[in-house]
């Protein structure tokens, strides 16, 4: 009697686990390209549309969906969880998965994303159980590039021009011509801040200049900045900050003179 | 002349008896596995070498079956009932693992945990072996009042 109940339950269980894992080929996972817009406060909301569609014989519980996004160096930059209780037999089920990123941390923390162009790594890993007795995990990466707000920045040897005025007061104007190419999927605003500074750290002058660069889009200007001819040393060094609602960058140093 | 042949036929009798039920047994058997084989079958094309393994299992299985059906009415049968039920637990073991099988198919890595199913494969490989070895005991137990009852 043992031997026809064990039996019985053997062949019970092989059934029940064997067209538990075939029925999971008849279940339709489909998670889209992820979309990207700026939220207000400057976050980067990220959305992946997910699809599944249950066509299995059993149905699915506790799926929990997470979404991982990590820099080249492996540093998680976002997360993200969608979980959902069940889906029955023969169910499809449309929904969005939304994750956060404060551009100005990330930014702020990952300097080589303000300059570089790369490719972040998107994890995406799908926990599920099916017939109560089947835990299932499906695992991909995909690739989401990324574009450097300011890509290829170059500053050219600065110039100086000595200008005269009506009034016969000699002064000096200090010319770099800067270029970068706004890879970003935001536009960019904000100012470039050049000071310059005499061989004895004195600031000699200041300038603000506000610019405004749509996203993929190149910046060709030069910064200007007018210095009185008395005060101009032999060499020193130019200070650059670059202030944005996303970041701030710099300062960067350029050296004049011998 | 006669009674030697009609003693020869009763000797023969239960060998014939055995082997019939030994062949019905693995046809048996046989037959369950080419019934699962049908819900088996899909499985061969997301883990590769899984048919072998099956099959290996499935022809050791009848195997023992036969031979502890051929050495019933013996503590032989007991012991291949038992080693039945301990290989049935070692192949799972042996060919599942931990329970947790890692795949990758079309780019995707897949983790399927089986962990209870195994658990409860495990628990009947042990009502089988807990089965023989009572059944064990209970054969020396018989074999002792025999031997009691009859003490020449």
């Amino acid at each position: 009697m043992i031997t026809v109940a064990a039996s019985f339950i053997w062949v019970l269980l092989i059934i029940f686990s064997a067209s538990a894992i075939y029925s999971l080929k008849d279940i339709h996972l489909d998670i889209g390209k992820p979309q990207t817009t700026i939220a207000p406060q400057n976050e980067l909301l990220v959305e992946f549309p997910i699809g599944i569609v249950n066509n299995g014989y059993y149905n699915l519980n506790e799926l929990n969906i997470s979404i991982e996004i990590h820099d080249p160096q492996k540093t998680v930059l976002a997360q993200g969880y969608t979980f959902i209780p069940v889906i029955k037999k023969d169910e499809t089920l449309n929904t969005t998965d939304r994750m956060t990123m404060n551009l100005a941390d990330i930014l702020q923390a990952h300097q080589n994303l303000i300059l570089n162009d790369t490719e972040l790594q998107i994890n995406r890993t799908v926990n599920v159980k099916t017939a109560g007795l089947i835990s299932l995990q499906v695992s991909s990466n995909l690739t989401m590039a990324w574009g450097a707000p300011l890509y290829n920045l170059t500053f050219e040897k600065p110039k100086f021009t000595i200008q005269v005025t009506p009034d016969s007061t000699n002064y000096v104007r200090v010319t770099i011509p800067t270029t970068f190419e706004n890879h970003a999927f935001f536009d960019l605003t904000g100012t470039i801040r050049v000071s310059m500074y005499d061989n004895r750290n004195v600031v000699t002058s200041t300038e603000s200049i506000v610019f405004n660069e749509p996203q993929q889009s190149s910046y060709h200007a030069d910064l200007a900045l007018d210095v009185p001819a008395t005060g101009i040393a032999s060499n020193g060094y130019f200070e650059i900050l670059f202030s944005t609602p996303f970041f701030s960058y710099g300062p960067l140093v350029i050296q004049y003179g011998e | 002349m006669a009674n030697e042949k009609s003693s020869n036929l009763k000797r023969k009798i239960p060998i014939f008896r055995r082997a019939l039920i030994a062949t019905i047994k693995g046809i048996i058997v046989y037959a369950v596995y080419f019934f699962l084989s049908q819900f088996l079958a899909p499985l061969s094309q997301f883990i590769p070498g899984f048919q072998q393994i099956v099959e290996t299992f499935v022809t050791v299985y009848i195997v023992l079956t036969i031979i502890a059906e051929l050495t019933s009415g013996s503590i032989l049968q007991h012991f291949f009932n038992a080693a039945k039920s301990l290989f049935a637990i070692a192949y799972l073991i042996v060919s599942l693992g931990t329970g947790v099988l890692s795949l990758t198919f079309q780019g995707l890595n897949f983790v399927v945990d089986i962990r209870l199913f195994l658990a409860i494969a495990m628990l009947l490989g042990l009502v089988g072996l807990a089965k023989s070895v009572l059944q064990t005991i209970h054969y020396l137990n018989e074999r002792a009042e025999l031997a009691l009852a009859s003490p020449q």
